[in-house]
């Protein structure tokens, strides 16, 4: 097991390596003036006279593509994305700031579709035909094709805009203010933690509030897709000879359904968990941009607008990143639910 | 004579399908008594495994049903107990054994812990002393370095070992009866021998009975102290083994025995029963075996009842008293076999 994981840690730089050479080539369709913003970190830099030649030539890029691509490389490895003209501020700097937002916004989803997802299909799939069964799958089929937009667009008319619950945003205004001084302590980023943290009970309602509708937009396809897998998977496994097995060795439904099937079960649904793990990445532009959450979705959505290359390449870098390290967690959990995956 | 273990009584069970349902046990009856073998014997389909499955109430939830009659188990109808005393029935009074020894085990649990699990449940023992049991169990149906194959997953043994994996945990609560459902189809012909041996070994040291259901007179002869025939969902001959082999009165047992190749008997072609059997749906009137009986006569079209053709040997044909002097006067084979 260790090895697998070991074996698997190895190829993450391969991949990165990969990564960035795919981000690279969209780079390289930019004209070098446009390409400039995505190296140079202060605007200023480039008001004085001449000063877009010279920093052309600082940076190589009037150099082959592989000179290119290595200082390309160097940059990023000094942490250096280029200058956000929408949020005028570094790249890095917008990631600072926005990217906890935003995994607050995917764990509050992730955990629930997890959990929920595939406790909903167990149920579904034992429940096979059964008025339960009945009813979730017009849940699921409802959340399986109704688009997030059209799905936040609704939840916001009716929670915000009609009975005014649940308003846009991170943060009521108050709170807001409380959050940015510099008496609140930032622990990890992520405002209904840090508030507990902070002793701020009614922030962390007010934290919880504004996530409500962000996280159900979010959730509800992955989530519906999940169930879907689950049940199917669930009861395939159901139907499978080790069942059998252990229903004929006097076990009791409860152990033949919560050990036998289902961590069979789960191994489709792993694989769809990491197909998932993609569709939210996308789902973040959509939900962030109709709630007007201040992530790294929102980001995305406002410097693609603006053709603020800068920021959509460095963002798109990192949205890469999360992908392959998702997938690694997906690969990890897959093989130590499946014993035969581990050999590979 | 020894003790009735289990006695079935008129067992009915049918399948409710999207197309009606289908009966596919009509009252089967026999006895296993301490201690034997009872060989049941038929091709796919007539009900064999379904009547095993009855026994152990394990017939799917939805489709199957038992709408008739009794299986006394010690005395007790089992079919009456409530499902919380049936699992204690199952595992550890009866355990079965199935045919594919590479699906029935569970792919995510290593071979010991599936073993263990049982012991743990039926005999209440600690976890620990569950897999020290475990490693006793594999030893004893012969797995090479037990103390390391209680730690293999099933995808990491053979076929063979899988196997002997099962026999493990069906014995491993030293049940009364042992249910196996053509244990020896799925595997080599020499490992067959193998596991046949191991089984009749077992079975000697634990006192216990065996029904061994299977296609294969070969195996009944090898293990079985009695037999029944099968033919679509109906018992059509029964009786001890020696008697049966020798003096075989129904035209479907017959079939079987003809069927089975022999080195001494030359012949241009392998022999077979014409036909199949009949599709549930599509049962023929009267004895069920009438269209492909080479035998049969217009009295065929009446269902036959099960005629006692000498103490304890019971045929389902009409001409359970004439058939042995119609095969002498067709071929002059013998196919009776001591």
């Amino acid at each position: 097991m260790l090895s697998f994981i070991i074996r698997r840690l190895l190829l993450l730089p391969v991949t990165l390596l990969g990564l960035t050479f795919l981000i690279f080539l969209f780079m390289s369709a930019l004209s070098p003036y446009a390409l400039l913003s995505t190296y140079v970190n202060n605007p200023r830099q480039l008001q004085a006279p001449g000063a877009a030649q010279n920093l052309i030539k600082q940076y190589g890029l009037d150099k082959p593509f592989y000179v290119k691509y290595v200082s390309y490389l160097n940059q990023i490895i000094h942490g250096n994305l280029g200058w956000s003209q929408t949020m005028n501020e570094t790249v890095v700097q917008v990631i600072k700031t926005r990217f906890p937002a935003t995994l607050e916004l995917a764990l509050y989803s992730i955990i629930p579709i997890v959990i929920v997802g595939i406790w909903l299909g167990v149920v579904a799939a034992v429940h096979h035909n059964g008025l339960i069964d009945q009813i979730l799958r017009v849940v699921a089929l409802i959340g399986y094709s109704v688009p997030a937009f059209v799905l936040g667009l609704l939840l916001l008319f009716i929670f915000y805009g009609v009975l005014r619950w649940l308003p846009p945003g991170r943060l009521g205004l108050g709170f807001e203010m409380i959050y940015n001084s510099p008496a609140f302590h930032h622990y990890t980023g992520l405002v209904t933690i840090d508030a507990l943290l902070n002793g701020r009970f009614w922030m962390f309602l007010d934290a919880l509030k504004h996530l409500i509708d962000p996280v159900l937009t979010l959730s509800f396809l992955s989530w519906a897709g999940l169930l879907r897998i689950t049940r199917s998977s669930m009861l395939e496994a159901l139907g499978q000879d080790y069942v059998r097995t252990a229903r004929a060795k006097g076990l009791s439904e409860r152990v033949v359904i919560n050990k036998h099937a289902r961590r069979n079960a789960l191994i489709p649904a792993t694989t769809v968990a990491g197909l998932m793990f993609i569709g939210i990445l996308g789902g973040v532009v959509i939900t962030e941009t109709i709630f007007n959450y201040p992530g790294i979705g929102s980001a995305m959505a406002q410097a693609s607008e603006q053709l603020d290359y800068a920021t959509v390449l460095g963002l798109s870098l990192l949205f890469g990143l999360i992908t392959v390290v998702g997938n690694l967690v997906v690969d990890v959990a897959y093989a130590l639910i499946d014993p035969r995956v581990r050999l590979g | 004579m020894a003790q009735k273990l289990l006695e079935v009584k008129d067992l009915h069970t049918v399948f409710h399908t999207e197309d009606g349902t289908v009966e596919a046990v009509s009252g089967v009856n026999f006895e296993v008594y301490q201690g034997e073998t009872l060989g049941i014997v038929g091709e796919s389909g007539c009900g064999k495994s379904v009547t095993s499955l009855s026994i152990m109430r394990l017939l799917p939830k939805q489709t199957g049903e038992i709408t008739k009659g009794e299986i006394i188990f010690k005395g007790k109808d089992i079919l009456k107990l409530p499902e919380n005393e049936m699992r204690h029935v199952r595992g550890k009074e009866i355990a079965m054994i199935f045919q594919e020894p590479m699906t029935a085990l569970n792919p995510v649990y290593t071979a010991g812990e599936q073993v263990a699990e049982m012991v743990e449940l039926h005999l209440g023992m600690s976890k620990k002393d569950a897999y020290n049991y475990a490693v006793e169990m594999f030893r004893k149906v012969g797995i090479p370095m037990p103390e390391k194959r209680v730690y293999n997953y099933p995808h990491e043994l053979s076929g063979g070992l899988r196997q002997r994996v099962m026999i493990a945990m069906a014995l491993s609560c030293n049940p009364s009866l042992l249910i196996a459902d053509e244990p020896t189809t799925a595997l080599d012909v020499t490992i067959q021998a193998q596991v046949l041996d191991l089984m009749r070994k077992l079975l000697k040291e634990y006192n216990s009975s065996l029904i061994m259901i299977t296609h294969d007179l070969g195996v009944v002869a090898e293990i079985a102290q009695r037999v029944a025939v099968m033919y679509a969902g109906q018992i059509v001959e029964y009786g001890d083994v020696v008697t049966v082999f020798k003096n075989p009165s129904h035209p479907y047992t017959i079939g079987l025995m003809k069927a089975i190749p022999r080195p001494d008997v030359e012949v241009e072609r392998l022999i077979s029963i014409e036909g199949n059997v009949p599709d549930l749906f599509h049962m023929p009137k009267g004895c069920r075996f009438n269209n492909r009986c080479p035998y049969a006569i217009d009295k065929c079209m009446e269902m036959p009842p099960l005629f006692e053709v000498e103490p304890g040997h019971l045929s389902r044909c009409w001409r359970y008293k004439e058939i042995k002097d119609l095969l002498k006067k067709e071929d002059g084979v013998d196919v009776g076999r001591g």
